[in-house]
């Protein structure tokens, strides 16, 4: 492999090829070609791995999601008997908490955070990248868009994906403006016969490099703290640098990818049916985003934490279900919350459905993803963090095993981040901070 | 049926006062017993009242469908079974006045006239009319079982309605009624359209010794100078907005009547209101009929009937000649026909022909504030209607 | 490079720079200062500066990263938040479609000064001339040759790939528009002169400080040009701008700014209202809402130059029909617009606490609710924090009676109150909420609940009310009122809560508000004209770069 000399102006190389040569010839490969993770140059080889995340607020009612035997996944309980089509490709863990450490519990953020960064924070305030990030680090570099968030009710903070720790990824709210995104005038179909780099293209690539150039005198009048987080900002410049560079090489052809139709503009909010509506529709479009190679890290958060869903004409949302909904005595659980967990579980197979719909050989796309799920709570009535809910659905590739449930009473969430960070190929041998901190590989389901 | 609210009820309204600009009201002022109350209201919906069960009232099928009547009436006219077909092979097309099959259909009487102005150079094509039980509306003639009308009110169950309008068209499929909350859909929609560009109505009942006894009201219709807002949903006018009374003596009426209970009625009387010639260019009643339900949120429900002149209504369909006919599949000559034959009232000295025909149409309204015109500029603000959907 | 040196004049400004750190302890007697904040743009000053430099007619569109809100403020998240890369995304979208209509055929003659030699080639003298002057208003200072440079070299190959001036003009300006240094305000400091060991912002620092304080925009070329005479660094220089701000029209936007801010009428854009249970409120309303209460402010403070506590029980206000309708009384306006309109005497509805911007602000989508609106009294009017609620309520006690359905919010809460793990906070909160429940989660008035009547009285640490007006007097009684709001609008301007050497200064702040009679233009022009209000604390490592040459036209 060509060493990269960083120091090489781009504007210079791109320079001598306006003219519409080939693009391959001459330039620089980017540091990601480097990386021993993937093979994904060239065709023919194995498709990349995918990888993604499924937030939901509230958890699950206790007692009616926990398979009933460890080791093989036969039935599935009944709030999670909408996954039932899926129990051989997915994993259920039950028993594992979020470990407060005597921190004051962060209500529908503490566990969550925990579960997705390692870290349950002090205060309200996240401060460690979530898992999504570590990993699109790894496996989400050559594609045009190193991860998507979308955000199911309608507002951009809903998205639990987060780099530096204050500041989450803004998760796109609406299905039309994510399809312009993804497949409006910028994408380039990888199966189309022929291949013209957009002139215009290089020359902004060329002109970008500018912008990098600022850094060194920015710099200078920046703090320490400052400096840490004007990162972020040169990291994502790094991100929209590559995102041209790709637009600039002709993609491998990929046989699963067909453009979907132009979506129309639907309304946004935290009506349920809406909500359910825009869920459909970012499923759809992640999917086909995916079998398109535009990414292989995907973020969906159905509601927030703290679940604002409701139903229309209903004064109460499910949030305030959980909390106010008595237990009924004779069914033993609150039946509202059960309702809506019922189409939050329901909408989630449809994700899955949506990932497992798209064959690739013998194989369907839900088999080279993993997806984690998320949610804040075990118990939402009392903000209980013990017995979360956690779920992955794919085997990545072949990376895990699957159709398994295993319970891990007592065991922190973080070893399900660990886990999945360390099949997908992130240098990690131990994750955490605090009670969260583990170097237990859940092996049972690591191939 | 219809007079049920069937709207989800909020909390029950505060008591209404209308005022004028001497003095603001205070939502929460009590009326005595003695003293007279007045109560406001925009109208939200107006349209045909045609009902339907969806079974009993058009045994016989439903009028058939523009692109077949055109096929019908252009063999009659003489036309080849080739020449027809080609002339409607993309129909509707744009249904512009150039698509081929449009010039045929408009002279189709006599090859020569317009039929929408002359349709009497075509035979009677007929028309199936509604046959069943019910029709809402009133008895007009006064003759109750004994008229020849033997259509019976669905919610009061007066018998021997008299409602030709909706015997004519109760059975054409895009002026068919549907069982509320539905409303019969070309009416609703025309109706939807038009409430964007066309002045609010207003309605105020004034309850000489208020509205917490049985007694005598006035009731007044007029036209206001600003239109509706719409409310969050878009659909039904928003409560509580002002409107300014349209001082033009052609839209304002005032009818004498009573109040029992929550529901107002009047005593026959003339009554006229500007509309519009998307719908018509006016209704103008004799032995004007009202009956409203004002229901424990402040919103109304009610019947308007009358007799209106046939051929103004005609002439609503009519002077958009075949855009309504084929969008509605309603065949205007046939329903030229169908209005002469079911006039049932006001006979020309001259011919003996009915110049009029019984009627009767649906509201649905919200309160409001009802004010004298003022000096202010007060046409509604077209962003403020478009942006509150 | 010769024409380069035509269009820079050699009236370079030795700069110290320096690495900003935390306030550290300094020999003395005035206090030190922050650090550094360095705050990113948000969407309304964006679109400002797009506005100020370039017209109204050229459009804004695409998506912004959400600001966040930190300690109160958006404006103190912006010194919080970075780029994230789909953030940036957008800001590329939006600043190519920016440039492409400045160079556009519409609009380049009337806001490019010069033409190219050859539309179809490159032309550094007009792109520099351009590119500087531009510069200079978007990164607010004018630029360091080196920046310069940079950007006419883009522009130049950008021409020349394309073989367009214009289209290579377009992506060099779109590059500055995705600056870090358009998009973040940087704060540099330099030595002070009047104060040994001290430092302060530089005179274009200074100016950004004031003119996003003042007018929530960039500085305009005026004080601009102050900043390069040095007036800003004098009393009277700065005073002279200050005053000609503050008379400006253009002071309703920086006010109406800070009250947006502090309002938190951000929050309305993912604000959910059940439209079957509430079908008055639209998002017109919202709109429309948010207006009534800025205008209601700026009247009063601004036009009127009237006493703050007054926002609280002032029954003048200004609506639309649309408004009166949720208000439910009778009003016109001319052409369906704004109109003023006074509520009568004796009603319940007085001052900005029952407005709808508030009441229907801090509700649920499908109900009212006290426990909300008592805590936003608290937490915005009143700067006081209220404990967030503990993670293991125990809701057994609302549900422990045969019908868990209380028909009002006073009655459902009441149960609360009386276990003592509960009722701790909600005291503080609920008696203040209580007394609006006369308002609907829309904003409208209504009399009962469920068929109850509804009972408004509550109270205010101590002051007792039978309703919203009550509420409102006890509100604009509160000495904590008037504090709060010089506590905000001085951590809005500074970009950061104050230090604990600058606590001094906003004690001073708060009782010169009061000898002001309470005006809010007084106030903002003690704060415009405090040293403390431009002073950076100094490293504390004391390690100095060098000075860097800073390009600045010929006057």
């Amino acid at each position: 492999m060509i060493p990269i000399n960083r120091t090489m102006n781009r504007r210079r190389v791109l320079r001598g090829m306006m003219g519409g040569a080939a693009i391959s010839v001459g330039l620089p490969f980017l540091d990601c070609f480097l990386d021993t993770n993937g093979t994904a140059l060239a065709s023919g080889q194995a498709l990349p791995v995918v990888f993604g995340t499924w937030f939901w607020g509230l958890g699950l009612n206790p007692g009616r999601w926990e398979p009933a035997k460890p080791g093989k996944l036969e039935t599935m309980n009944v709030e999670l008997q909408p996954l039932a089509p899926f129990k051989d490709k997915m994993n259920v863990f039950s028993g594992m908490k979020a470990f407060l450490d005597g921190k004051p519990n962060g209500v529908h953020f503490s566990g969550v955070q925990g579960m997705l960064t390692g870290t349950v924070p002090r205060g309200m305030l996240a401060d460690k990248p979530s898992v999504d990030t570590l990993i699109a680090d790894v496996i989400g570099t050559r594609t045009r868009f190193r991860s998507l968030e979308v955000a199911c009710a309608g507002n951009p903070q809903h998205s639990q994906s987060r780099r530096n720790g204050a500041v989450v990824n803004p998760a796109e709210v609406s299905p039309a403006a994510l399809y312009t995104r993804i497949f409006g005038p910028e994408f380039t179909d990888p199966n189309a016969a022929d291949f013209k780099p957009d002139p215009a293209v290089i020359v902004r690539r060329s002109a970008l490099s500018a912008v990098a150039d600022d850094r060194a005198s920015f710099e200078k009048t920046l703090g320490a703290a400052d400096r840490a987080r004007l990162d972020e900002y040169f990291t994502s410049l790094r991100g929209l640098e590559q995102q041209l560079d790709l637009q600039m090489e002709k993609p491998a052809p990929l046989a699963a990818c067909t453009v979907p139709g132009k979506v129309d503009e639907t309304p946004v909010g935290t009506e349920i049916e809406v909500v359910k509506t825009n869920h459909k529709l970012f499923a759809a479009l992640l999917a086909h985003a995916v079998a398109c190679g535009q990414t292989q890290v995907i973020n969906v958060a159905f509601a927030d934490a703290t679940s604002s869903l409701r139903r229309a004409g209903g004064t109460q949302t499910h949030h305030e279900f959980s909390h106010e909904e008595p237990v009924d005595a004779q069914l033993g659980y609150q039946p509202t919350l059960a309702w809506f967990f019922n189409e939050i579980m329901g909408s989630f197979a449809f994700f899955l459905a949506q990932l497992d719909g798209i064959k690739e050989g013998d194989k369907t796309l839900l088999d080279r993803t993993t997806i984690m799920t998320a949610t804040d709570l075990g118990y939402a009535k009392l903000h209980g963090l013990e017995n979360m809910p956690m779920m992955t659905v794919g085997s990545g590739g072949g990376r895990l095993k699957t159709g398994l449930h295993i319970p891990a009473q007592g065991e922190p969430t973080s070893r399900v981040g660990l886990t999945l960070q360390q099949a997908m190929g992130v240098p990690v041998s131990s994750w955490g901070t605090d009670s969260m901190q583990t170097s237990k590989t859940i092996t049972e389901i690591m191939a | 049926m219809f007079l049920m609210n069937t709207s989800g009820a909020a909390s029950p309204r505060i008591r209404r006062i209308a005022v004028c600009l001497t003095a603001l009201a205070l939502p929460m002022m009590a009326a005595s017993a003695a003293a007279a109350e007045t109560k406001s209201f925009v109208i939200s919906y107006f349209y045909d009242a045609n009902f339907s069960d969806g079974k009993t009232d058009c045994p016989a099928g439903l009028n058939m469908s523009a692109i077949d009547f055109y096929r019908r009436d252009l063999a009659k006219a003489g036309h080849s079974h080739d020449e027809i077909e080609a002339a409607l092979k993309d129909f509707p097309g744009e249904g512009g006045l150039k698509q081929p099959w449009v010039p045929l259909v408009v002279t189709r009487g006599n090859g020569k006239d317009n039929v929408y102005a002359h349709p009497e150079t075509m035979a009677d094509p007929g028309m199936i009319e509604v046959s069943g039980k019910y029709s809402y509306g009133f008895n007009l003639d006064g003759k109750g079982a004994a008229s020849p009308s033997k259509f019976e009110e669905p919610d009061t169950h007066e018998q021997g309605v008299n409602n030709g309008l909706y015997k004519v068209e109760g059975c054409i499929r895009s002026y068919r009624g549907l069982p509320p909350p539905g409303r019969p859909s070309l009416p609703e929609n025309l109706w939807d359209v038009l409430r964007d560009v066309m002045p609010a109505w207003l309605i105020t009942v004034t309850a000489a010794d208020g509205f917490g006894k049985d007694g005598p009201v006035t009731v007044t219709w007029d036209r206001a100078l600003e239109r509706i807002t719409r409310d969050a949903s878009g659909a039904v006018a928003q409560a509580d907005m002002t409107y300014q009374v349209d001082p033009d003596p052609r839209s304002h009426n005032e009818l004498k009547g009573q109040i029992k209970g929550n529901v107002v009625t009047v005593e026959p009387a003339k009554f006229n209101m500007v509309l519009d010639p998307y719908l018509q260019p006016e209704i103008r009643f004799e032995q004007t009929h009202m009956r409203i339900n004002i229901a424990a949120d402040g919103s109304i429900r009610g019947v308007l009937g009358g007799y209106q002149p046939w051929m103004t209504v005609y002439y609503g369909f009519a002077d958009q000649g075949h855009i309504k006919e084929y969008a509605g599949s309603i065949n205007l000559p046939a329903l030229y026909y169908a209005l002469k034959r079911n006039a049932d009232y006001d006979p020309d000295p001259k011919t003996g022909q009915n110049r009029q025909i019984s009627s009767a149409y649906l509201l649905e309204g919200v309160p409001a504030y009802v004010i004298p015109a003022t000096n202010k500029t007060a046409a509604a603000d077209t962003d403020s209607s478009a942006k509150a959907r | 490079m010769a024409y380069l040196s035509k269009i820079l004049a050699s009236a370079a400004v030795a700069v110290t720079i320096y690495t900003g750190a935390a306030v550290s302890g300094v020999a003395d007697d005035k206090p030190a200062g922050g650090e550094v904040v360095t705050r990113r743009l948000s969407q309304e000053q964006y679109r400002q500066v797009i506005t100020d430099l370039f017209g109204p007619s050229i459009k804004v569109g695409g998506r912004f990263e959400p600001d966040i809100r930190r300690d109160g403020l958006l404006a103190m998240g912006a010194s919080q938040v970075s780029v994230t890369a789909s953030g940036l995304e957008e800001y590329d979208k939006i600043a190519r479609n920016i440039a492409a209509q400045v160079v556009g055929e519409a609009h380049r003659d009337t806001l490019i000064p010069c033409k190219p030699a050859n539309a179809k080639a490159a032309d550094d003298a007009c792109a520099g001339q351009f590119l500087a002057e531009t510069g200079k208003m978007l990164y607010r200072r004018p630029l360091t040759q080196d920046e310069l440079q940079s950007r006419v070299k883009v522009a130049n190959d950008a021409a020349v790939g394309l073989k367009d001036f214009y289209s290579g003009l377009g992506i060099s300006l779109a590059t500055m528009l995705e600056s870090p240094k358009f998009l973040f305000r940087q704060e540099i400091a330099e030595t002070d002169p009047d104060h040994a060991g001290q430092f302060r912002m530089d005179a274009y620092s200074k100016a950004s400080q004031l003119s996003f304080f003042l007018w929530d925009a960039a500085p305009d070329p005026e004080l601009l040009a102050a900043a390069e005479h040095g007036d800003l660094n004098s009393d009277s220089g700065l005073a002279k701008q200050v005053d000609r701000m503050i008379a400006s029209p253009r002071i309703q936007g920086g006010v109406r700014a800070f009250f947006t801010d502090m309002l938190g009428f951000d929050e309305f854009e993912t604000l959910a209202k059940d439209s079957m249970i509430f079908p008055k409120y639209s998002t017109k309303v919202a709109k429309d809402a948010q207006e009534q209460t800025l205008r209601t402010i700026t009247d009063l403070l601004v036009t009127q130059k009237g006493d703050y506590r007054d926002i609280f029980t002032t029954r003048k206000t200004f609506i639309t029909p649309l408004l009166a309708s949720v208000y439910n009384v009778p009003f016109v306006a001319p052409a369906g617009g704004w109109a003023p309109y006074e509520f009568p005497a004796g009603d319940s509805r007085a001052g900005i606490v029952s407005q709808v911007s508030f009441v229907a602000l801090h509700s649920h989508p499908g109900r009212s609710s006290p426990t909300l609106r008592g805590k936003a009294v608290r937490e915005v009017l009143l700067c006081q924090k209220v404990p967030t609620p503990p993670a293991n309520v125990n809701f057994t006690l609302v549900q422990d009676t045969k019908n868990p359905q209380y028909k009002t919010a006073r009655a459902r809460l009441g149960a609360h109150a009386t276990d003592p793990t509960c009722a701790g906070c909600h005291k503080i909160m609920d008696p203040i909420g209580l007394g609006l429940e006369a308002f609907d989660s829309g904003g409208s008035l209504r009399s009962s609940e469920n068929g109850d009547t509804i009972d408004t009285h509550g109270e205010l640490d101590g002051m007792k009310f039978t309703d919203a007006a009550g509420l409102a007097q006890a509100v604009h009684d509160d000495p904590a009122a008037p504090s709060c709001v010089v506590s905000r609008i001085s951590s809005y301007g500074l970009g950061r809560l104050p230090g604990k050497g600058e606590a001094d200064w906003v004690k001073t702040l708060q009782a010169g508000f009061k000898d002001d009679g309470y005006k809010f233009p007084a106030l903002l022009r003690r704060i415009a004209t405090s040293p403390e209000f431009y002073r950076i604390a100094p490293p504390q490592t004391g390690a100095l770069d060098a000075p860097s040459k800073l390009a600045s036209q010929a006057p």
